[in-house]
C-alpha cells in the first residue's frame, strides 16, 4: 500500500507568544508525523497548544506576538517555515486547508456563502467564474446544503449549516491535508454526529489526510488512525488508536480516560484530574504534569523528561513508561 | 425597503414641527427688535407700530407661530424683513456654495481619512501609525475656524498664493475645503483605524487568509467592507454637520456667501423669517442625509437589510392574523 508515504513531518517545533507579561510557551518541541490519507487525532484540554500547532502548520500564527524559535514543518518534503509568503499562499487552502473552531464567526457576514466558496476555488484552480460557481454548487450539495441557498448570507443559516459551509470551503480544492480544529465543539450532539459522519465520508472519497483537533475522545475512537495527546504544549503520548485506547501508559492519558463517566456503573460524581494545567509562562522544570500526577516521584521534577519509545508506533513522555511495561 | 423609506419620510414631519417650534420660541424671546433696526433710532412710535403690524409681529406668540406654520404648509417660507425677497429664493441662491464646500470637504476627508486609517490599522504601532494618530488627535481637537485663520496667514499673507476671502472663482474655495477636510479626515481616520483594528482580528479574516487570499484582498474586500458600517456612520454625521454647523464657521471666516453665513447675518439682524428658513432647511438636509446613511447600511450589510424587510413582513403577518 502506498499510504505509508509521509505527508507532513513536524520536527522539534516550538512556538512562543511574546507578551508583556512574559513568554508564553504554547508549543514545546513537538514531533508529529502524518502519512497520506491518514487521520490523526490531536487531543488535549483547552490551552494545551493544539490550535497553535494547527496555525503554525497553516502559517497563520499572529506575528507578532508569535515566534517560532526552532523546529521544522516538512510538507511534501519541503519546510513550510522557510517558504516565502507567496508560495505559502498557494499551499494554504490549496494543499492544506483548515476547518475553524467556531463556525459562528468563521464566515464573513457580508458575503454570500456561495461567494465565499467561489473565492477559494478561483484562488487555487485555474477556471472561469462560471465554472467556479458550478463547482461551488456541487460542493454545497456534497455537504448537504441545497444549491439554491448559494446566494444566501451566513446569518440565514443555522450553526450546523454554517459549519457545513466552513467544511465546504475547506474541501473546495481537494486539499491533501485537512486540519479540523474542533469542528464539532460549537454544535449540539445530533448535528455533531451528522457532521462527523459527513467528514468521514468525504475523507474516504477524497483520500485526504486529516489532523482532527478535539477534546472528545469518542470522536477520536470513531475515526482516528493515530492519536497524539497534548499537555501544556507537549505531546506526552502518541500512538495508534489501539495503543492509546487499550494500552495507554502516561498518567495524564489515564486520567483523561478516567474522567469519562461510565454508563454501566451508577456514578454520582465525575472523576476529574485534580488541579489545573501549569501556567504556560512559567512551566515547571521536568515533567509538566508532575504536580497533578498521582504517581509523581521526586525525580519527575528534576531535568527534562525524555520520550521513550514503547513500540514501533507508541511513544510516551514519562519516566515511568518503560518501567511499568 | 420602499415602505421603510416612506415611513422615515413621514417621520420627518414631527421632527420638523419640533424644530420649527423650538427655533420660533427662541427667536420670539431673543432680545432685540428687527423693527427698531429697520427704522433706525429716529423713528417715531407711530411708524414703529405701523411696521410691527405690517410684519405681523403685534400678534400673540401662538398667532404668529400658527400663521408661520400655515405658510410652511403652502411651502411659503416668508420674506426677508430687510431685502423683501422670498426666503426660499435667498437660500437657494446661496445653497450651491454650501454644497460645494460640504461635498468637496467631505470627499477630501473620506479620501485621506480612510486611506490613512487603514494603513495605520494594518501597520499598528509603526512609525506611520504613531505619526498619523498624533496628527489626527490634533486634527479633531483643533477648531476649524482657528485652522482657517492659520491657513489664511500662511497661504494668503505669507505665501500669497491663495485669496484670503470671498467667492469669485475656484481658488477661493481651496482653503475653506482644506479647512473643513482636515477636521473630517481626522475624525474618519480615527474611526477607520479603531474599527479596522477590531475587524482584522475577527475569525473570518483568518478564514480569508487561510484560503490563500492575498493580503491586499483580505484587507480591502474582507476587512474594510465589514468595517465600513461604522465608518459610514461617521461620514454621515460629518456630511450632515458640514451642510449645517461646520460650514457656518468656515463660511464666516472665509466670507463665502453660503447658507451658514446667511444664517449668521440674519441672526445678527433678527431677520426672523430668514433664520427660521435656514434652520429648517438645514434640519431637512440633516434628516435626509441620515436617511441616506441608513439606506446605505442595508446595501453594505445584508443583516440590516433583512431586518428592514422582516419588520414589514412580520407586521403584514400580524395584520393578516388580526383581520382573519
Amino acid at each position: 500500500m502506498e499510504d505509508k508515504k509521509v505527508l507532513l513531518d513536524i520536527r522539534n517545533l516550538t512556538v512562543q507568544y511574546k507578551t508583556r507579561k512574559g513568554t508564553v510557551e504554547a508549543v514545546n518541541n513537538i514531533d508529529l508525523c502524518v502519512n497520506k490519507g491518514e487521520t490523526i487525532g490531536l487531543v488535549g484540554e483547552t490551552g494545551a497548544g493544539k490550535t497553535t500547532t494547527a496555525l503554525a502548520i497553516m502559517g497563520l500564527l499572529p506575528v507578532p506576538p508569535a515566534v517560532i524559535p526552532n523546529g521544522e514543518i516538512f510538507f511534501d518534503g519541503e519546510d513550510l517555515l522557510l517558504k516565502p509568503e507567496k508560495e505559502m499562499r498557494k499551499i494554504r487552502g490549496g494543499k492544506i486547508s483548515m476547518i475553524y473552531q467556531d463556525p459562528m464567526t468563521a464566515l464573513n457576514p457580508i458575503m454570500t456563502v456561495g461567494d465565499q466558496i467561489v473565492e477559494m476555488i478561483v484562488l487555487h484552480d485555474r477556471c472561469s467564474a462560471a465554472e467556479a460557481q458550478t463547482k461551488a454548487c456541487e460542493i454545497l450539495e456534497m455537504v448537504g446544503i441545497p444549491a439554491v441557498r448559494f446566494s444566501e448570507y451566513p446569518h440565514q443559516f443555522s450553526g450546523g449549516m454554517k459549519q457545513r459551509v466552513v467544511i465546504a470551503i475547506a474541501l473546495a480544492c481537494n486539499p491533501s491535508l485537512l486540519i479540523a480544529d474542533e469542528p464539532t465543539t460549537a454544535l449540539d450532539v445530533t448535528v455533531q454526529a451528522q457532521v462527523m459522519e459527513m467528514m468521514n465520508k468525504l475523507k474516504r472519497e477524497l483520500d485526504t489526510a486529516m489532523i482532527l483537533i478535539t477534546h472528545d475522545l469518542g470522536i477520536v475512537a470513531e475515526i482516528c488512525d493515530k492519536v497524539a495527546i497534548m499537555y501544556a504544549g507537549e505531546i506526552i503520548e502518541y500512538g495508534t488508536a489501539e495503543d492509546i485506547f487499550d494500552n495507554h501508559r502516561h498518567p495524564y492519558t489515564e486520567g483523561l480516560f478516567g474522567s469519562i463517566p461510565n454508563l454501566e456503573e451508577d456514578q454520582d460524581r465525575l472523576s476529574p484530574i485534580p488541579g489545573l494545567m501549569p501556567d504556560p509562562t512559567t512551566l515547571p522544570e521536568g515533567c509538566n504534569f508532575a504536580e497533578r500526577c498521582p504517581y509523581a516521584k521526586p525525580e519527575c521534577s528534576r531535568g527534562a523528561v525524555m520520550t521513550s519509545r514503547l513500540s514501533k508506533t507508541h511513544v510516551c513522555r514519562c519516566i515511568m513508561a518503560e518501567k511499568e511495561v | 425597503m420602499r415602505k421603510y423609506i416612506i415611513k422615515r419620510l413621514i417621520m420627518l414631519i414631527p421632527v420638523l414641527l419640533g424644530v420649527t417650534f423650538i427655533v420660533f420660541l427662541l427667536m420670539y424671546f431673543a432680545p432685540g427688535d428687527p423693527v427698531q433696526m429697520l427704522l433706525g433710532d429716529s423713528a417715531t412710535q407711530a411708524e414703529i407700530d405701523a411696521l410691527t403690524h405690517e410684519l405681523g409681529r403685534d400678534k400673540s406668540f401662538w398667532g404668529q407661530f400658527f400663521s408661520y406654520v400655515g405658510g410652511l404648509l403652502r411651502l411659503d417660507f416668508g420674506t426677508s424683513y430687510f431685502t423683501k425677497t422670498s426666503v426660499l429664493k435667498e437660500i437657494l441662491t446661496r445653497f450651491p456654495n454650501t454644497v460645494i464646500l460640504a461635498v468637496f470637504g467631505c470627499l477630501l476627508s473620506v479620501l485621506i481619512g480612510i486611506s490613512t486609517g487603514v494603513i495605520a490599522a494594518v501597520k499598528q504601532y509603526s512609525i506611520f501609525d504613531n505619526i498619523a494618530t498624533a496628527i489626527a488627535l490634533i486634527g479633531v481637537s483643533m477648531p476649524s475656524f482657528w485652522l482657517g485663520l492659520l491657513l489664511v496667514m500662511l497661504f494668503a499673507l505669507n505665501l500669497k498664493i491663495l485669496p484670503a476671502s470671498g467667492s469669485y472663482g475656484p481658488a477661493y474655495f481651496v482653503m475653506p475645503i482644506i479647512c473643513l477636510g482636515v477636521n473630517g479626515a481626522a475624525n474618519i481616520m480615527r474611526t477607520t483605524r479603531s474599527t479596522m483594528l477590531e475587524t482584522i482580528r475577527q475569525d473570518y479574516i483568518r478564514t480569508a487568509r487561510g484560503k490563500g487570499q492575498t493580503e491586499w484582498n483580505v484587507i480591502m474586500h474582507h476587512a474594510l467592507k465589514n468595517a465600513l458600517i461604522s465608518i459610514v456612520t461617521v461620514i454621515g454625521v460629518l456630511f450632515g454637520n458640514l451642510l449645517g454647523v461646520t460650514t457656518v464657521l468656515c463660511e464666516t471666516v472665509f466670507a463665502i456667501p453660503g447658507i451658514g453665513k446667511f444664517l449668521i447675518d440674519s441672526i445678527g439682524k433678527r431677520d426672523q423669517p430668514c433664520v427660521m428658513g435656514c434652520v429648517l432647511f438645514m434640519a431637512i438636509l440633516f434628516s435626509l442625509v441620515n436617511l441616506g446613511v441608513d439606506i446605505l447600511y442595508s446595501y453594505i450589510d445584508p443583516r440590516i437589510k433583512s431586518q428592514y424587510e422582516n419588520a414589514s413582513k412580520v407586521k403584514k403577518a400580524a395584520v393578516k392574523e388580526s383581520s382573519t
